[in-house]
C-alpha cells in the first residue's frame, strides 16, 4: 500500500507544517484579536474559531510563503465578524481602567485621546492601523492581507491618520 | 498628532498579556477543525458510495419497470411499446392498423437471446409512422419461406436493406413479389431450413419484429407440389395468380425457383395420387399450365420455364 502510505505521510507532513504555522502566529492573532474587541475571552474566542477555520482550510493553501498572510486574513475576517454580530455589547477595557487611575501626565492623556481616535475609525482603516503600527508590517504585506491594491492601503492609511488627527484637533 | 502617540500605543500592544489559556484555545481550535474534517472525508467517502448506490438502484429500476428504456440500453435498432405477439393459424396470421402512403422504411437484423431477429420499420413521408399498416403474414413448409403482404404502403425504401437481411443465419433468400395492387407490397423471406418464429407488433414507432430460431422438431418429409411452370416475368406470375384466385385458389404462393424465376405453388400435397387429383380438377377450370413436382425438405424447386 505505497500510495496510502505516501498520502498518509503527505497529511502528516501538512499537519505539522500547519501546528508549527499555529504555534509561531498564536500570540500575534491574539494581540491583534484584542486590539479589535478589548477583552480576553472575546479575544480568545476568536483565535479559537480562526484556528479552527484555518485547520479545515489548510488544504486549499498553495503557496506556503502567503501562509502567514492567509492566517492574518483569517483573523481579520473573523475579528470584524464578531464585532458586527456583538455590536452591541460594549466592552470594557480594564487594563485601561486601571492605567487611568494610576497616571496622570500630559503624554498618557495624548495616548488616550490617540487610544479613543483608534476606536472611531471604521473596521477596515482600524485594521490598517493595527497592522501598520502596532505589527510593523509593510503597507505591500497589510495589502496581501486585506486583498487590495497598495495604493488603496496607502489612501486608507493616510484617511485614518487625517481623521485621527481632526479628532484630536477638536 | 504625534506619530510618538502610535508608537506609545505599539509599546502598549506589544505588553498585551498573552493568557495562560490560549494554549488550550488554539488545541481546542484544532481538536474542532480535526473532526470536522474527519467527518467530512468520511462523509465524502459515505456520498460516493450512497450516490454509486443508487445510480444502480436507478438503473436496476429504470430497465425493469421500462423495457422501452431496457432496449434501449441493449442497443436494438427497435423501440416502442408491444401491441401484440401474434398468434398463427395453420402458419396464417394478420394485424396492423388501416394506413395509406405508408413506405417500408427499414430492414434490419440482429441477434438476442438465441433468436434470429428481423425488425420492419415503417414510415409515413419523413417520420417514422406510429401504428403499423394492415398486414398479413404466412409461413409454409418445403420450402420454408414467410410472405408478408403490407397494405396501405404504396413504397418499398427497404429494398436496399435487403442485403442485410440476407446477412442473417436462416435466410437463403429475400425478395419483392409483382402485386397488382398498387396499395399493397408483398414481399418473401425464405430460410433455409425449418424454423421456429414469432412475430411481435410494435407501435410508436411501428415495427414488426420477426424472431426466427432453428426447428429441429420438424422432419424431413417428401411433398408433391402442384405448381406452375416457372415465369420469365414476375408479372406473369401475378397474373396467374390473379386467375387463380378468381377461381377460388386462395391458398397459392409465389416463390422463386433454383434459377430465380418465379412460379406459383398452388398447394402441395402428402401423396401424389392427392396432387394428381387436384391437377385434373384444376386443368378444367384455367388454362394455366401446371405440373407436380416430388420436393423434400430444403432441396430447391426445379426451374420449368414457360415459352
Amino acid at each position: 500500500m505505497a500510495i496510502g502510505f505516501s498520502k498518509n505521510k503527505l497529511l502528516r507532513e501538512k499537519e505539522e507544517s500547519f501546528l508549527s504555522l499555529i504555534h509561531e502566529n498564536q500570540e500575534k492573532l491574539y494581540r491583534i484579536a484584542y486590539s479589535y474587541v478589548k477583552n480576553k475571552d472575546d479575544a480568545l474566542d476568536i483565535v479559537q474559531e480562526t484556528v479552527y477555520k484555518a485547520y479545515i482550510s489548510y488544504h486549499k493553501v498553495k503557496k506556503i510563503q502567503y501562509e502567514n498572510t492567509w492566517l492574518t486574513r483569517i483573523l481579520i475576517n473573523t475579528s470584524i465578524d464578531f464585532i458586527k454580530k456583538n455590536n452591541k455589547v460594549v466592552s470594557m477595557d480594564m487594563e485601561f481602567i486601571e492605567k487611568t487611575s494610576d497616571f496622570n501626565n500630559d503624554n498618557f492623556h495624548q495616548t488616550v485621546e490617540v487610544k479613543e481616535a483608534i476606536e472611531k475609525l471604521n473596521e477596515k482603516q482600524k485594521t490598517v492601523i493595527i497592522l501598520r503600527f502596532f505589527e510593523d508590517m509593510k503597507l505591500e504585506e497589510i495589502a496581501k492581507i486585506l486583498e487590495s491594491p497598495v495604493s488603496t492601503i496607502k489612501s486608507t492609511l493616510y484617511r485614518a491618520l487625517n481623521e485621527m488627527n481632526i479628532t484630536l484637533k477638536e | 498628532m504625534d506619530k510618538k502617540n502610535l508608537y506609545e500605543l505599539q509599546k502598549e500592544y506589544k505588553e498585551i498579556q498573552i493568557p495562560s489559556e490560549l494554549n488550550n484555545v488554539v488545541q481546542t481550535g484544532i481538536e474542532r477543525g480535526r473532526t470536522k474534517m474527519n467527518k467530512r472525508s468520511s462523509n465524502k467517502f459515505l456520498n460516493i458510495c450512497a450516490s454509486f448506490v443508487l445510480g444502480l438502484a436507478l438503473l436496476t429500476a429504470s430497465v425493469n419497470l421500462s423495457p422501452t428504456f431496457g432496449q434501449s440500453l441493449e442497443n436494438i435498432p427497435y423501440m416502442g411499446q408491444l401491441v401484440k405477439v401474434l398468434q398463427f393459424n395453420n402458419g396464417k396470421s394478420d394485424g396492423g392498423t388501416i394506413t395509406d402512403g405508408s413506405d417500408i422504411s427499414g430492414l434490419d437484423s440482429f441477434e438476442k437471446d438465441g433468436y434470429e431477429n428481423i425488425v420492419i420499420n415503417f414510415s409515413q413521408g419523413d417520420m417514422l409512422q406510429s401504428d403499423v399498416p394492415a398486414y398479413e403474414v404466412r409461413y409454409d413448409e418445403i420450402p420454408y419461406a414467410m410472405t408478408l403482404e403490407i397494405c396501405g404502403a404504396r413504397n418499398f425504401s427497404a429494398e436496399e436493406d435487403f442485403n442485410k437481411i440476407l446477412e442473417s443465419e436462416y435466410v437463403k433468400d429475400i425478395y419483392k413479389l409483382v402485386t397488382f395492387d398498387d396499395s399493397c407490397m408483398r414481399f418473401v423471406i425464405e430460410f433455409d431450413r425449418p424454423v421456429e418464429y414469432k412475430i411481435e407488433e410494435r407501435k410508436d414507432p411501428a415495427s414488426l419484429v420477426i424472431s426466427l430460431k432453428e426447428d429441429e422438431k420438424v422432419e424431413e418429409k417428401k411433398i408433391y407440389s402442384l405448381r406452375t411452370e416457372s415465369y420469365v416475368k414476375g408479372f406473369f406470375a401475378a397474373s396467374s395468380e390473379e386467375k387463380l384466385y378468381t377461381i377460388g385458389y386462395d391458398k397459392s404462393r409465389v416463390l422463386k425457383d433454383e434459377s430465380g424465376l418465379f412460379y406459383i405453388e398452388i398447394q402441395s400435397f402428402e401423396t401424389k395420387e392427392e396432387a394428381e387429383q387436384e391437377l385434373e380438377e384444376l386443368s378444367k377450370a384455367t388454362d394455366i399450365k401446371m405440373l407436380i413436382e416430388e420436393r423434400t425438405g430444403v432441396q430447391e424447386p426445379q426451374s420449368f420455364p414457360s415459352e
